[in-house]
């Protein structure tokens, strides 16, 4: 009878330690849960009203001469698709102003030529001087009402001096401001056909004819949910008929990290188990929001890769110049206060390491013995890690390098990349500055992938225009694009400030 | 009774020996090195490895001092009157009648004397270097140069003063030295 009570005991004994460092380990990993909150945002999907602005300058009449042009397919389908992302719509046309649009008559814009004609006291040879003042435009997003939805068509025809100087501010302040109140600018850039003339080509007065395609654009400011839904619907119904190869869209927003991974939320894809790295049962519990590992004396580091794609909201900049913070607990006992049992290391930089980034994709390392700084753990002891992957910057990091493979025909020469260097070895960019302006031979072409706005297909500068118009190119680029796509680019990385990409728990003995 | 009076004088010195221990390793005396026991611990006998967790070296100390030192004092307790017990005991059963026949049991002390030496360091290995919890927080060198040349000499003191004070007088030329030191 005795055996048996004290059986009992020893169970009941045994099952309350089980339970004590279940409950230490609840509330270590509580901490993790701050991501989760992130993750329970409600989504809006409709704009309590949706301002429309259609650039109406002359050089857009070209547009709706083609009998299907892009321009009139997304136009038509912005129209009617606008009421199932808006409660409410309220239409525009502008050049210098912009001046309300009736909903009966808001058909014209992909039909009627009248709306591109010079209006008022304008007279007939000045009309091509007039262009559309996108600044102006842009104004009405410092006064637009909260949850509504602007959106603007137009060629992005610039004036000269309408990026530059103090003007530059008219333009990025409001979209500052919208970044600042939490809203989203979306972008699309479509090619479309156009048969008309072109006016005002850097000064020149004679317009040009030959353009057979031009891009348009679209530009949303508004709820970041509500454009991307915008974007869906746009891309089930119209893309597929326009082309997707015509089609570029970004958003721009501080809300980056729309679904990141969290606690144990990982794909198994994530983890290359290499030698000595295993899984294994750390805690001897049953827990969801844990990922274990048994890690030997002699190993390789376990390395974590994943897709920022799949974290950050689509179609924005990606995040880059990574590092991680890791929070460590060290259990030392089966029994006591938590804190008895589980010794806490506070957050470090140097447990789990950036190791590259090729675009989309990311690679950190743990338990990497060749790393000087690492730091050391001893062994013989479980170790609950719960490691935040941080962003410092958005936008392509610039590596320098030098060809470093003697049986290289490039042997010894410098390139410029946003793909990190491979085998070859990484310079500085003063080192890069001063070896391209002694020995200007050794430079390579740069292998920095432009934004699409930056391409040769959608900008062009004044000095190349002469040369754009004798090659009579059937597609026509837009004047100083590059320059409105850096400015949303700067926009972008300005306001960006350091943020958590996503978090992991990861519990590890390091065995004997 | 005479048997007695010798358990007495080995108390008399072991007793101090552990105690000076006991108390260089468990009590806060502020005018020994760091200022406090764990101090002394973290700084003269941890691992000083910068790429290890400081968060975790308080912690370590304890250990240290509660799965390591703890014990091995226990047992070098344990240990040291056990050996001189039986160094006691053999010299009783030698039946040696007069000192110049003890002179010729030299190597027996002298076994005793290596067998306390060794058993000490081989103690402070196993329990302070080979111990699971305990190993990985002592640096190397210190358990090497330090605490094992310091535990050479302070064991060879105390067994030598144990023999001094616990040999019986017909066994001390057993003991080198002795008669010359006792003589002056």
């Amino acid at each position: 009878m005795n055996k048996i009570i004290i059986i009992i005991l020893l169970f009941f004994i045994g099952h309350f330690q089980v339970l004590a460092n279940e409950n230490c380990v609840n509330d270590i990993l509580s901490s993790s849960n701050k991501t989760n909150v992130t993750l329970s945002k409600n989504k809006i999907s409709k704009a309590s009203q949706a301002f429309l602005f259609f650039d109406t300058s002359i050089n857009m009449g070209g547009f709706i001469n083609p009998p299907s042009s892009a321009y009139k397919l997304f136009v038509s389908e912005l129209i009617k698709k606008t009421p199932l992302i808006s409660k409410n719509q309220i239409f525009h046309t502008y050049i210098s102003t912009p001046e309300p649009l009736s909903v009966n008559k808001i058909g014209g814009i992909t039909t009627k030529h009248k709306f591109y004609e010079c209006k008022g006291d304008v007279p007939q040879n000045q009309c091509h001087t007039r262009k559309a003042k996108f600044s102006k435009i842009l104004n009405f997003l410092n006064i637009a009402p909260k949850d509504s939805l602007t959106i603007i068509v137009s060629d992005l025809f610039w004036e000269v001096n309408e990026l530059a100087g103090d003007n530059r501010d008219k333009v990025e302040k409001p979209f500052v401001n919208a970044l600042k109140k939490g809203e989203a600018i979306g972008i699309f850039g479509i090619q479309s056909l156009y048969e008309g003339k072109i006016f005002g080509i850097c000064g020149t007065s004679a317009p040009y004819e030959n353009a057979a395609s031009r891009p348009f654009f679209v530009i949303l400011v508004g709820n970041k949910d509500v454009i991307l839904e915008f974007k869906h619907i746009m891309d089930e119904d119209i893309f597929s008929t326009i082309g997707i190869d015509k089609v570029e869209f970004n958003i721009f927003t501080n809300d980056i990290i729309s679904t990141p991974y969290y606690a144990a939320n990982w794909p198994s894809t994530t983890f290359d188990l290499s030698e000595g790295i295993s899984k294994q049962n750390v805690l001897n519990e049953d827990r969801q929001d844990l990922i274990e590992f048994g890690v030997n004396r002699e190993h390789e580091p376990l390395n974590i890769s994943f897709d920022l794609n799949k974290v950050q909201t689509p179609h924005t900049i990606l995040v880059s110049d990574f590092y991680t913070k890791t929070l460590t607990h060290q259990k030392r006992r089966d029994s006591g206060s938590c804190d008895k049992q589980w010794i806490k290391i506070n957050e470090r930089e140097n447990i789990v390491f950036f190791k590259n980034q090729d675009l989309n994709n990311l690679d950190f390392d743990m338990f990497n013995t060749k790393r000087p700084d690492s730091l050391q753990f001893q062994r013989n002891k479980e170790y609950l890690f719960q490691i935040d992957f941080i962003a410092r910057k958005i936008g392509k990091v610039i590596k320098y390098c030098q060809h470093s493979d003697q049986s290289s025909p490039n042997y010894n020469k410098i390139y410029d990349t946003d793909k990190g260097c491979s085998k070859d070895k990484e310079i500085s960019k003063e080192d890069y500055i001063i070896i391209a302006e002694k020995t200007p031979e050794r430079r390579l072409p740069s292998q920095v992938e432009k934004f699409w706005m930056q391409k040769d297909k959608w900008s062009f500068s004044c000095e190349r225009s002469q040369a754009i118009m004798d090659a009579e190119r059937p597609l026509f680029p837009v004047l100083n694009l590059d320059t409105f796509g850096a400015l949303l680019i700067d926009i972008q990385e300005t306001n960006f400030k350091e943020t958590s990409v996503s978090q992991m728990n990861i519990a590890v003995r390091l065995n004997k | 009774m005479r048997f007695i009076k010798t358990i007495i004088w080995l108390l008399l010195v072991t007793v101090p020996f552990i105690l000076f221990l006991v108390a260089v390793s468990f009590f806060d005396w502020d005018f020994i090195g760091q200022g406090n026991h764990i101090s002394n611990i973290i700084f003269y006998i941890l691992d000083q490895n910068p790429l290890l967790a400081n968060e975790l070296r308080y912690q370590n100390a304890l250990d240290v001092l509660d799965f390591g030192i703890f014990y091995l004092l226990i047992y070098l307790t344990i240990f040291w009157l056990v050996i001189n017990i039986i160094w006691i005991t053999i010299g009783e059963f030698l039946n040696i009648d007069r000192p110049s026949k003890a002179i010729n049991y030299i190597w027996l002390w002298s076994i005793f004397f290596i067998v306390c030496i060794t058993g000490t360091l081989i103690m402070n290995y196993l329990i302070l270097y080979l111990k699971d919890d305990i190993w990985h927080f002592i640096d190397k060198d210190v358990f090497r140069w330090k605490i094992q040349i310091f535990s050479f000499f302070y064991t060879a003191i105390y067994f030598y003063l144990c023999s001094i004070f616990t040999t019986s007088r017909v066994m001390r030329p057993a003991v080198p030295l002795l008669n010359i030191i006792l003589r002056n």
